[in-house]
Parts: structure tokens; sequence; C-alpha cells
């Protein structure tokens, strides 16, 4: 019988978590002692205070990473319809779209806007109007693109199914992203709206704006590979 | 536990009881294909009901029906809801040490998009024009409103989109409670294969299922909105799209798919050779590294599913090196768990036999896809039943056969009640005989010739030999799925009235069996267990020396050791504090 002991069991590896007891903070439940806290023999109301701030760190940093994670995968969604647009276009030319490229993008740039408002509201945590300005943006957003759409559709002849794929491209892919601008602005509207009620929004605002830059990044991505000729 | 419960482990009772009932609604399907087989155009017993203007028998729409709801029901709503829904969550936490999954409520909410792409499934049947009948890859322009007309085929696109939806769900969760839950002393090198396993199929799921769900949204655009992105041809308005864009944007999910329904498998057996050799696995970082490389390449090598769609040659053979290149790090793993085997005090208890049967078709699954990743091999092969055959060695059996070896390992600590043993064993090697016996046939077919998803093969006079060899291997499908029976006995008995089963039936050191109960409360630990070796400590000498036996737990302190790490990592003891790098300071 082999005595290989495990050639894994006994090295010391440095931990991705930097917090020893990181379990139960991420699910709000009770916390654990933490082990070093026994050492030092503090009071007990300080010993929990502090580990319920270690606690909810953890725990904004486990949603933190999974906003992260889970909003950089979903840029697949986005890059899969691009890669799908490219081959259409690299099959065949498609035709100008006959709606304004600068009205295109002086819509996105209400995005790029709302990115910067956020970017630097975030520096100053206590003020909501950073994040009432991004909201009324992507409101405006969701508007503009509406009537860019509605344009082409009923005054340009852009139209489904006779436009072909170029046509279908055009509604079809601004049509999926303003969903996702509609699901940012209305995560923002909650933050706002529970910040109005006096609750603490910061790290739940600090993940609303990385989904702001993500629905941001997307458009640049459906600009250029829709609506640039 | 509630229907409501965030509890990991009362979503994951949620999802075995659903993903066992897809799975009987599956195999039923299956046995239906198989008939046509044996007896084409002949009354399917049982079936008058539902086809009552056939008298029962299967007519060629409802046929292609028939596979196709087979594939998305096994693929989407049993296997990998078995996988990761049920082994993955339950699993998973217990076994990093973790209280429970990084997301509870998104978890639940997983499950209940779940649900609801099930409930999607189920209407399908029930309507005018029937469930989708485009095959499971739903290729357009058949899938297409022009094709195929009816609610049936627009509800198992959104159901598919709920199953993806949950994916993407659960393996986020999965890789942020890897990477951010675990226990100290938990590192990375300490893992589980098992939990190796989960977190790259997790990662996979991520990247992956996203352009599964843009596939299926163009594809849901053009059904029910109009649009053009994969019609062209006579149905075609203003010059349309490209039907085999829709092939590459599925594939590139539906490889990965593959490795998805397989890592988890990979992981278990990699961890139950080494519980039942009472050794440690051999190769555990070649072995977890082999699982990130075939990761890696996963979606790299997609096309080989396109070698015969018109692909320029020399993407094919780019793909073909790929393709070969991934079944490299596969065969460093299966050496890996032969190494293991070498020499170890082998116990064949169910969970044991279950993973040498998953390494077994897997084995000969993955050699006869080498067939089918050469190009050349591959254009008289591709559509064929080989093709079949294949996959479901892979897919079905081995992730058939890695479920159930999850099931029998952890079914104790999931319920607190043993199995009985002797059913278990008589279950899982009649199954794999029996699995040997259909998709070996299979594979037989299709070198003969037979091409898949046809309703009555027999018409071609090159075929009609082929019916013996059909009939025979229908009868072991039929005994297949009465082997199940012996399954669902042995469970619905011993949630009867089973005997308790014993706080470590396996003598193993991982956290689930030597730090939480079984079943495990809530918060899963009554203290959450600080690490100090990895998941194979078995047969070591000092443990056998010290405490008499030949496994010693994950958390466990060694008595009459003052630090648990090698000399080179000496430091002196002291109490009270435990580092996060592992060791005692």
């Amino acid at each position: 019988m082999s005595a290989e002991r495990n050639p894994m069991g006994d090295k010391a590896e440095t931990r991705v978590d930097s917090t020893p007891h990181s379990t139960s903070g991420a699910l709000g439940m009770k916390p654990l002692p933490s082990v070093s806290d026994a050492r030092a023999e503090p009071s007990s109301l300080e010993a929990s205070t502090s580990s319920a701030t270690a606690e909810t760190a953890n725990a904004e940093g486990t949603a933190w990473l999974g906003t992260v994670l889970g909003l950089a995968a979903w840029s697949m969604f986005f890059a899969s319809l691009a890669f799908a647009v490219g081959w259409y276009r690299m099959r065949e030319p498609w035709p100008s779209l006959p709606v304004s490229l600068l009205g295109l993008g002086l819509t996105g740039l209400l995005l790029l806007t709302g990115s910067a408002v956020l970017h630097l509201g975030l520096q100053r945590r206590e003020s909501p109007w950073p994040a009432r300005c991004a909201l009324a943006l992507g409101l405006g957003f969701l508007a503009l693109q509406a009537m860019w759409t509605h344009q082409a559709w009923w005054t340009e002849h852009v139209r489904i199914p006779e436009g072909g794929v170029s046509a279908s491209a055009f509604h079809g892919l601004t049509a999926l992203h303003a969903l996702h601008v509609l699901g940012v602005t209305a995560g923002l509207f909650f933050v706002c709206w529970r910040h109005a009620r006096g609750a603490d929004v910061r790290a739940s605002l600090r993940r609303h704006v990385l989904g702001w830059h993500f629905v941001t990044a997307m458009w640049v991505l459906l600009f250029v590979a829709v609506y640039l000729p | 536990m509630s229907l409501l419960s965030l509890d990991h482990k009362a979503v994951a009772r949620r999802y075995l009881w659903s993903g066992l009932g897809f799975l009987l609604l599956g195999g039923l399907l299956a046995l239906a294909i198989r008939w046509q087989w044996a007896w084409p155009g002949q009354p399917v017993p049982g079936l008058a009901w539902a086809l009552p203007e056939s008298r029962g028998a299967l007519t060629p729409p409802t046929y292609t029906a028939v596979f196709t709801m087979h594939g998305l029901v096994m693929i989407f709503f049993a296997v990998t809801p078995l996988l990761f829904g049920a082994l993955g969550h339950f699993v998973l936490p217990l076994a990093i040490g973790a209280r429970g999954l990084a997301f509870p409520r998104l978890s639940a909410l997983g499950y209940w998009v779940y649900a609801l792409g099930g409930v999607l499934v189920l209407a399908s049947f029930a309507v005018r024009l029937g469930p989708a009948s485009a095959g499971w890859t739903a290729y357009p322009p058949l899938s297409t409103s022009a094709f195929t007309p009816g609610l049936g085929q627009t509800l198992v696109t959104v159901a598919v989109l709920c199953a993806g939806t949950s994916a993407f769900t659960y393996g986020l969760n999965f890789v942020v409670t890897v990477a951010r839950c675990r226990a100290p002393g938990m590192t990375w090198g300490r893992l589980p294969l098992t939990v190796w396993g989960l977190f790259f199929a997790s990662v996979l799921n991520v990247l992956f299922v996203p352009v599964l769900a843009a596939a299926t949204v163009l594809l849901l655009m053009d059904r029910l909105l109009g649009t053009q992105f994969f019609i062209a041809g006579a149905a075609a308005v203003g010059g349309g799209g490209d039907p085999v864009v829709y092939q590459h944007l599925f594939w590139l999910f539906g490889h990965p798919e593959v490795y998805i329904l397989i890592l988890p498998a990979w992981g278990m057996v990699g961890d139950l050779v080494a519980f039942f050799s009472r050794k440690p696995a051999h190769g555990y970082r070649l072995t977890a590294g082999a699982m990130g490389t075939v990761s890696a390449l996963s979606g790299l090598v997609y096309a080989h599913h396109l070698f015969t769609s018109g692909m320029s040659p020399l993407l094919g053979r780019s793909f073909m090196v790929l393709t070969l290149l991934i079944s490299l790090p596969a065969e460093v793993m299966f050496l890996n768990w032969l190494m293991t085997l070498w020499r170890g005090s082998v116990r064949l208890t169910s969970p044991m036999l279950a993973a040498l049967a998953t390494m077994v078709v897997f084995g000969l699954g993955g050699i006869t896809g080498l067939a089918l990743g050469a190009v050349a091999t591959d254009v008289p092969l591709h559509g064929t039943l080989w093709v079949v055959g294949h996959f479901h060695l892979t897919m079905g059996a081995a992730s058939f056969l890695g479920v159930f070896a999850g099931l029998y390992f952890w079914f104790p600590k999931m319920f607190g009640r043993a199995l009985h043993e002797g059913l278990a064993k008589v279950h899982v090697l009649s199954s794999a005989v029996l699995f040997l016996g259909v998709f070996g046939g299979q594979l037989a077919a299709g070198y003969a010739g037979q091409l898949r998803r046809l309703y009555d093969p027999y018409q071609y006079t090159y075929l009609k030999h082929l019916l013996p060899l059909n009939q025979w291997t229908t009868v072991c499908a039929f005994l297949l799925g009465a082997a199940q029976v012996v399954f669902v006995v042995n469970l619905a008995w011993t949630l009867r009235r089973g005997r308790a089963a014993e706080a470590n039936p396996w003598q193993v050191g991982t956290l689930e069996w030597t730090c939480a109960s079984s079943p495990p409360g809530e918060g899963n630990f009554t203290q959450v267990p600080v690490v100090l070796r990895g998941p194979h400590a078995l047969s070591q000498p000092e443990v056998l020396e010290r405490l008499g036996r030949d496994w010693i737990g994950q958390a466990e302190v060694l008595p009459g050791v003052a630090r648990q790490d090698t000399a080179e990592d000496a430091v002196p003891a002291s109490e009270g504090t435990v580092s996060t790098v592992g060791r005692v300071t």
C-alpha cells in the first residue's frame, strides 16, 4: 500500500481570501467569533462589533466580485451578437442607416456622461444627485433610442422583415441593448428610492455603477458593429 | 425544509426531485425512439391515448418531436440539474467548509427559473402542433416559424433560455463561493477534485451560456418578431440572414456544454478512486490542471461539429488539430485515475463501482470521439449513429453514471440514511453493462451507415440488415430502463424505512464527512472548520500509528504533533490563532 503523502496536504499556500471567517457574513448569518479575537480578549461588545463590521465588509466584497464576474461573463452575450453581425457584414455590405449617425452618437453620449457622473459621484458618498442625474440620463437615452427606431421604422422604412438582416440587426440589437439599459436604470431607481428612505446604499450603488459602465461599453460595441457604416 | 428556503441543501433537494422526474420523462422518450427502430410504425404499447389517430404508433412528425424532446429534456432538465443543481448545490459549500453559497437568494431564484422552464417543456406536449421538433440543436431554418410553426417550439425555446439563465446564476454562485467562501486553511491545493470539477464547469457555464442566450434570443426574434437573422433562400425577405451563423453560435456554447456535463463527473471520479483505493489521488495537480486545460480549450474546438457545414478546409484543419489536442488532458487524467487504482487497497463500494463504470464508458466514448475529431473520418460518420453512440457514451452514460456515483456517495450525508448497498451495486453494474450494449450497438449501426434521426431506416436497402442489431439494442434499452427500477425501489424504501447512516460511512477525510452531521443542519457546521491538509490524506503512516486508522479528516488535529505542515514550513505552535495561509502560527 502506498505510503505516499498527499503532495498538496502539507504545503501552505497563500489563500485568495483575506479574512479567516468569510462564510457566515456572506450569508447574513450570525457571525462566528473570529479565532484571532480570542487572543486579545476584548469586551464582548467590541468583539462582536468588529466581527460584524468585518463580516459586512466581506459580504460586500463577495457581492462586488459576483457583480464583476457576472457582468464580465455577460459581455459574451453581446460579443456573440457582434460576431453574428460581423459575419453578416463581411458576407455582404449593409446599406447605411438612414438615421442620423450624429444623433445616434449623441444618444450614446448620454450613457457616457452618466458613466462620468456616476464615477465622480462615487467620490462624494452622501450626495444623491449623481445617481438621480444618471437616472435621468438613462431615461433620456431610452427615450431617444425609441425615437430613432420609431423614425427608422415609420419614416425611413427600415422595417422587419422587409429590411432583411440589416434592419433585423438594427432593431433587434437596439432593443436588446435597451432592455439592459432599462434593467440598470430600474436598479438605479430602486437604489435612489432606498436612499431616500434612509438606507445605506453605498455598496449597492457601486455595483449599479458597474452595471452602468457595462451597458455603456456594450453601447460602444453596438455602435461600432451595427450603426457605423 | 420549505419550498421557499434559501438553504443550499433545500435547493439541492428541489433540483434532485425535479431532475429525477425529468430523467424519467427523458428515459421514456428514449424508449419510444428505440421502439420505433425495432418495430417501425408499430403501435407503441400504452401510447394509444396520446396518439389516437395512429392508434399509438409514432408518425414521422411525432417521432421528430420525440427525439427532439428526449435530447433537450435530458441535457437541460435532467443531467445538468442533477449534476449541478442537486450534487453541486449540496456538496460544494460543505466540501469547502462554507456555511452556504455566496448568494443564497440567487440560488433559490435559479431553481425557480429552471422550474418555470420545466413547466414550459411539459406544457409544450399539450399544445396542438406538439412540442419542439427541430432536433435538440434547433437548427434554423427548420426551427424558425417558416418550417416549424406552432407554439410548442417557441415554448421549448423559451424553456431552454430559462434553463440557461438558471445555469448562469448557479455557475456564478459556485465560482464566487469557491473564490470567497472557503474555510480557513482551505487553499486551492486542498480542494477536493469534485470541487475543482464543479468550479471549472461553472466557469464554462458563466462564459458560454450567454452565447446560447444570444443564439436563442435571435432565434426567438426570428420566430416571433419576423426578423431575418437565420432565414435565407426562398423564405427570406429583403436579403435574408444565414442559418450557419446559428450553428456557429450554438456550438460555441454546445461544445463547452459537453465539458460542463462531464467535468463534475471527472472530479467525482478523481475523488472516489482515491477514497476507495485508500490512496491519495495520483497527480492531483496534473488532474486539476488537466481539467483547467480542457476548460480553456473547450471554446476553441467547437467547429468540429461543423466540419460538414461548408467551412473553409483551413479552418477545418485548425479545429481538427485543437480537437485532437484537447483529448490529451483527458488522457492524462485517465492515466492518473489508473495510477491511483494501481496497488491501492480497492474497496468495491457502489460509488466506486459507479466511478469505475464511468471510467470505462467514458474511455470507450472518448476514443470513438477521435474518429469524429479528424475531418477525414468525420465526413462519412457525421450524422450517423456513430455520433449518437459517441455522445451517449460520453455525455449520457458517463455523466449519468457520474450522477449516480455522486448520489450513492453523498446520499447518507444528504438524507442521513443508508441506501441498500446490494441493490445499489446491482443497479450500477447492470446499468453500466446495458449502457455498453445500447450505445455500443449504436456505434456499430452508425459505422454500418445508419443515419441519425431517421424515422424508418429500413426503407433504405443498405440498412435493412441492421434490423436485428437495432432490435437487440432496443432490448438492451428496455432492460436498462427496467434496471432503473432497482434504484427507485432502493430510494423509496430507504427514504421511508432505511436505517440511519453512520457519521462517516466511507471513512474519508473531506469536510462534509468529518465536520458536519448527516444531514447537516442550518449553517452546516457547529463551528467553521480550520483545514490542515488535503482531501486525500489516506494511508499515511503517522496517522496509522497514532490513530489506528487509514484516514484523517482535513480539519482533524493529529495528536502528538505540534504542527501539521512540512518541516520547511516549521513555526512554533501557539494557541488560539490560525492564519489565512493554512498554518498554525
